[in-house]
């Protein structure tokens, strides 16, 4: 491998993240290339200063923001019904809603008793007083 | 699952909040300092912190346990900051602001003006590549763990840091 290529790989090598016969033939070079080793010597440098660059502070303030702010985002979380259980949920609602009694809000209905006798809705209307008598 | 971590995320998803807490407490700062160093803007940082977490909180029903838990935490500070940048284009401005100023500590002896002027070398790195490099050098997340942050395969990942470190490397001996 030459030096070019070698380059290349540095990154990876110095992060262990060079695996097998590329790893030996990476690390091989550089014991007998000074330049390729100077190379990997300013990377390890480089790393150490990132590392070494000042933390940030953080006050106990930090997290009564972030715990406020959740707070007004939103009521606690809950997980998310399966969709098969929403669905089965509609179902059992709409067939409580046939077999149960007459639910109060629907009383309203008769508000509507005046269609016409050969109207959809008067159809409609027959067939819910007629499943609500059973 | 043991991971703990993971144990805190599925206690937050059920409406613990002193598991949340703890959860904060753990990722306050490497989220923080992840955020200040992309992002470069102290206050700025501490916003999209906090937005972080929010995100946390609400979706930790959705968290599925194949991946880490600071992967996870790292994608959506990552994502975050990305669109702020994007979105808001105060890239520029900040990039300049950084190149004058130093967000935490102000700038005394040779060690310090040395980090000041890497500071003001991460901040000419695209967002990609500095966001590699913090990911791996303070974090030391493996690169399947970064991919897993960016979205991008692991080979991009080994590259975007050869070229992050080698952009870094002609930064600082130009100054």
């Amino acid at each position: 491998m030459q030096c070019k290529e070698v380059r290349k790989k540095l990154s990876a090598y110095v992060d262990q993240e060079l695996h097998g016969e590329t790893a030996s033939i990476v690390a091989s070079h550089i014991a007998r290339c000074p330049s390729c080793e100077e190379h990997l010597e300013s990377i390890r440098k480089m790393d150490a200063l990132v590392r070494q660059m000042p933390d940030v502070s953080v006050g106990p303030e930090f997290m009564k923001r972030i715990l406020r702010a959740v707070e007004e985002s939103n009521a606690p979380i809950k997980a998310r019904k399966p969709l098969l259980a929403s669905l089965l949920g509609i179902f059992h609602d709409f067939f409580d809603l046939l077999e149960g009694e007459r639910p109060s809000h629907s009383r309203a209905l008769d508000e509507f008793s005046d269609f016409p006798p050969c109207s959809l809705g008067h159809a409609y209307l027959k067939l819910l007083g007629s499943t609500w008598r059973g | 699952m043991d991971d703990p971590e993971f144990t805190l995320i599925k206690a937050t998803a059920e409406g613990d909040q002193q598991a949340f807490e703890q959860l904060v407490r753990l990722y306050q700062r490497p989220v923080l300092k992840f955020t200040c160093r992309v992002l470069g803007e102290r206050h700025l940082a501490e916003d999209i912190a906090q937005e972080v977490f929010i995100r946390v909180y609400r979706s930790a029903a959705h968290f599925e346990p194949r991946g880490k838990v600071s992967s996870w935490i790292f994608k959506i500070a990552y994502n975050l900051c990305v669109s702020e940048l994007r979105h808001r284009a105060r890239f520029q401005r900040i990039q300049k602001e950084l190149i004058t100023t130093a967000p935490d500590t102000p700038a005394s002896g040779a060690a310090d003006e040395l980090r000041e002027e890497l500071n003001t070398a991460l901040c000419q790195l695209p967002e990609n590549q500095r966001a590699a490099l913090l990911l791996r050098v303070n974090e030391e997340l493996s690169y399947a763990e970064i991919s897993e942050v960016l979205s991008v395969s692991v080979s991009s990942v080994e590259s975007l840091l050869h070229r992050a470190r080698t952009r870094l490397r002609e930064l600082l001996k130009k100054d």
